[in-house]
């Protein structure tokens, strides 16, 4: 950082300092202090000067009165005897009564005048100092003026030093940005309208047969010639990118493609599966990955090593080690009717068999439903494990110890320990795994995939829906078929399937979870 | 004169007669402290005469005692002695069972996640008549390490880990580079409408895949890059140009990585610009070193996302583009019976999980950290 930067940096982010202000302002009463002292001085002046000129008009107005007195004696002897000398007195003395008079009478004006001029110089004085103190000493003035303005300076010269730079930035974001925008324009923003609008984008084909449905949704057949029954001709059908193309279809608005998928035979089967998938392994899989979690949470040594084994169903492909499962509950050389005839059972069936089990019929021909189910169930929580200790493990270490301090004073039971303290403290973490194992079953695609094949079912098993079919599976088989609208259309129901079922699992969280 | 001289006199005097006063004063003073004390040391003897009366009478009431005390006493402190031992040791010995049932809870749900591993190693070097035996072999009576060449024959494995590696690292390599230039705008450069910009990017991470899928298909096939026959209409750009582009953008990397950058103080970029640094230059010698473990975090999760990508290639792409987990499910199984070499199978699936092993293991910490905060998988 170089040091022009520095002061530039400094100057911008500080304001003058307290201290400095206080030290000022001590500075400044000081000399308030003294101005008003000197103001006092200078009154009392005024007023001795005022009481001396009227101590001397007092002493001629009492000269006067004595004058006066004489005077009215020599009046009165002169009525006694009539004397020229006497006369020439009171001549005299009538003459210095006259003067002084008109001293005093000058006087009295001038010393009022006097006194006035003074005042009023003095007046004038002290406001001009009033004035210069207040320019001078006034904190707000004086300090915070100077230091803001040194703020206001250097901001400004570090705005003016950087502001082609700064009116640059303002383009250069969108620059940087252009090839990420130009990306997810073309693959997320288009792909979330055109999936919409294809969804919503039906044609009249007027070929198309119709035909009649019985009760159970089957399509019903002729009985003499075998044929399906045809009603008549003409229906909507969805987008199609292949007709799109060849651009002479032309295409409407519509919700033939919603319609579809909803009365498409197979989808019962479907929401059957995910259900199934769901219910059975979300709880199953959290549960234990919050025991191991617990467990691995109690113990010391070995922790790491146990942890890392725990983890590793995640550092997977999912279609490879489910190619490994479907190995292990394989039964080489399986015949539907001779299941003890076959040369291998399969690990699972050897150890199953030592508890006096089975053997079943897990995945190959001829094996039931729930044989199935019950194999995908084992494989998505042993796929889901790792993940989920992972998050809890992390939650569990980050609660605060002093609960369970708590916990042993009072000699709380382990089981109470686990109810009351470790599952509320955790239920964030487990709202969080729970949601994300719901969003993975609604999504179960490659791990049927890994186990099944991209057939979906076990060999042999009937044609139609898949018997192991699930939504992601419908869309990319709807996808391959060229029925992009139906694809859309299952994709916007699979999007609000998942949204109301986290919505309700936040709803459920948010009224058991303790935080 | 004379006056003040008095006057002095007089002060002199009453002074003292006040030092006089005072002596007096302290003097009785004195005596009245002398007269506490000794009344103190009075009552003092008095109290401790009357004690030892007191004393006697405890001293004859504790004399019945002492017989019976001392071994009644010894008697409960060695019954809680016991007891406290007993319960400690009961303590410790259900500490002990509890602690053997926590390990072999654990050791046996180890047991359950490994052995699926263990199996498909096992299996891969058993021949298929060992492997068909009706009671299973826990270890291969002979290695047959032929399988593993004969699995790269059959699944073509070569070509399919060729596309892979490519896929990867070119993927990864042109994702990291738009990540961290977009990282760094949203984290450093200010503009009109970036946090609203930001939030829309992070509103679509909720909306599942599948749903860009449909259009990106159809985007891809309009530009004639989809062959999924035998894939002379395209070229190597087109090939592999398909499978790369429509995930180079992941908002969730950049999110994270945007996170990252924000808790490197803006100063260091100021400073930066004013010593004239280019913002590529700072990008690559301030922020990138910085976050590091992000970045790292983010490559073996691409890479793995390449790995185990399955799905799309297998809707876009030729036989020949085809990425490792596509040659892995149909290449050793008969379409219509099922019925597979499993051995060769199961070495297709170790070579396969192999690498992914050993990134495990040397990066672990990298991926532990990466996963906890995405929660996905490549």
């Amino acid at each position: 950082m170089s040091d022009q930067s520095v002061v530039a940096l400094k100057s911008v982010n500080s304001t003058v300092s307290e201290e400095e202000v206080l030290a000022l302002k001590e500075k400044l009463d000081a000399k308030k202090q003294a101005f008003k002292s000197e103001v006092n001085a200078r009154k009392q002046e005024l007023a001795d000067k005022a009481a001396k000129l009227d101590g001397e008009l007092d002493d001629k107005r009492a000269k006067l009165k004595s004058y006066e007195e004489k005077k009215k004696e020599l009046l009165a002897d002169l009525k006694a005897s009539k004397d020229d000398k006497k006369k020439e007195k009171l001549e005299k003395v009538e003459e210095k009564i006259k003067k002084l008079q008109k001293d005093i009478k000058a006087r009295e004006k001038n010393n009022k005048k006097l006194i006035k001029e003074n005042k009023k110089s003095l007046n004038k004085e002290l406001k001009a100092k009033k004035k210069e103190f207040k320019k001078e000493f006034n904190p707000e003035n004086k300090a915070y003026k100077l230091g803001v303005k040194r703020v206001l300076w250097e901001k400004k010269k570090f705005k003016r030093k950087f502001a082609d730079k700064i009116k640059f930035d303002k383009w250069k974001a969108w620059l940087y940005l252009l090839p990420t925008l130009i990306l997810l324009a073309i693959f997320t923003f288009w792909p979330l309208i055109n999936t919409v609008k294809m969804a919503f984008t039906v044609y009249w084909d007027p070929d198309a047969p119709i035909y009649q449905y019985d009760e159970n949704g089957d399509i019903v057949t002729d009985d003499d010639t075998g044929k399906k029954v045809i009603l008549g001709y003409g229906k909507y059908k969805g987008y199609n990118m292949g007709l799109d193309i060849a651009g002479e279809t032309k295409f409407q608005f519509g919700i033939s493609n919603f319609t579809e998928v909803l009365k498409y035979d197979g989808f019962l089967q479907i929401m059957k599966n995910t259900i199934i998938l769901c219910v059975a392994t979300v709880p199953i899989s959290t549960f234990l990955a919050l025991l191991i979690a617990v467990c691995l949470n109690a113990i010391k040594p070995l922790r790491r090593f146990l942890q890392t084994i725990f983890f590793m169903p995640y550092v997977t492909n999912s279609i490879a080690i489910g190619m490994v499962f479907a190995a292990m509950f394989n039964i080489v050389g399986v015949n539907e009717h001779e299941l003890m005839l076959s040369k291998s059972l399969g690990i699972i069936n050897n150890i199953i068999g030592v508890v006096g089990l089975g053997p079943v019929n897990w995945i190959n021909q001829g094996s039931g439903y729930w044989a199935n189910i019950a194999v995908m169930i084992i494989y998505i929580v042993w796929n889901a494990l790792p993940f989920k200790i992972l998050i809890l493990l992390g939650g569990l270490q980050s609660v605060n110890k002093q609960y369970y301090e708590a916990a042993k004073v009072d000699a709380t039971p382990a089981w109470r320990v686990f109810t009351r303290i470790t599952v509320p403290l955790l239920s964030p973490m487990i709202a969080y795994v729970v949601i994300t194992g719901f969003i993975g079953g609604f999504k179960e695609y490659t791990s049927i995939i890994g186990i099944f094949g991209d057939k979906m079912q076990p060999p042999g098993a009937a044609t139609g829906t898949p018997r192991l079919q699930t939504m992601v599976g419908f869309i990319y088989e709807a996808l391959e078929t060229n029925s992009q609208g139906l694809a859309s259309a299952a994709a916007i129901i699979l999007f609000l399937l998942i949204f109301a079922v986290t919505l309700v699992n936040l709803y459920v969280s948010k009224k058991k979870t303790h935080y | 004169m004379s006056e003040s001289q008095n006057e002095k006199l007089e002060a002199v005097e009453a002074a003292e007669e006040a030092a006089v006063a005072e002596a007096q004063e302290a003097a009785a003073s004195e005596a009245e402290v002398q007269e506490a004390a000794e009344e103190a040391v009075e009552a003092e003897a008095s109290e401790a005469a009357e004690e030892p009366a007191e004393a006697v009478e405890v001293q004859e009431v504790s004399a019945e005692e002492p017989t019976a005390k001392p071994t009644k006493s010894k008697k409960i402190k060695t019954m809680q002695e016991k007891d406290l031992k007993k319960v400690v040791s009961a303590q410790k010995v259900f500490k002990v069972i509890a602690q053997i049932l926590l390990y072999l809870f654990l050791g046996s749900m180890a047991l359950v996640i490994i052995f699926p591993f263990y199996w498909m190693i096992i299996s891969s070097l058993k021949s298929v008549q060992e492997y068909e035996l009706p009671i299973p072999t826990l270890f291969p009576q002979t290695i047959v390490w032929s399988n593993y060449s004969e699995a790269i024959k059959a699944a073509s494995l070569f070509n399919l880990f060729k596309n892979t590696v490519i896929v990867g690292v070119v993927s990864t390599i042109l994702s990291l580079i738009v990540t961290v230039i977009s990282a760094f705008v949203f984290a450093r450069l200010e503009f009109k409408g970036r946090d609203t910009l930001f939030a829309v990017l992070l509103g679509t991470m909720m909306i599942p895949g599948e749903l860009f899928t449909i259009t990106n298909y159809v985007t891809v096939s309009k530009w004639g890059w989809v062959d999924t026959t035998t894939g002379n209409s395209i070229n190597f750009l087109q090939g592999y140009g398909v499978l790369i582009i429509p995930f180079l953008i992941s908002i969730f990397y950049i999110y994270l990585l945007k996170q990252n950058f924000m808790q490197i103080p803006n100063e260091l970029y100021l400073a930066a610009k004013v010593d004239g640094t280019s913002d590529l230059k700072y990008l690559w010698k301030v922020m990138i070193p910085l976050a590091l473990p992000t970045l790292i975090s983010i490559t073996i999760l691409k890479m793995m996302g390449a790995w185990n990508s399955y799905v799309w290639p297998r809707l876009v792409s030729p036989q020949k583009f085809h990425l490792i987990t596509n040659g892995l499910r149909t290449a050793f199984q008969d379409a219509n019976t099922g019925v597979a070499n499993i051995p060769q199978q199961m070495a297709a699936v170790t070579m396969v999980s192999i690498p992914l092993f050993l990134v495990f293991i040397f990066l672990r910490k990298y991926i532990m950290k990466g996963v906890s905060r995405s929660g996905i998988k490549g």
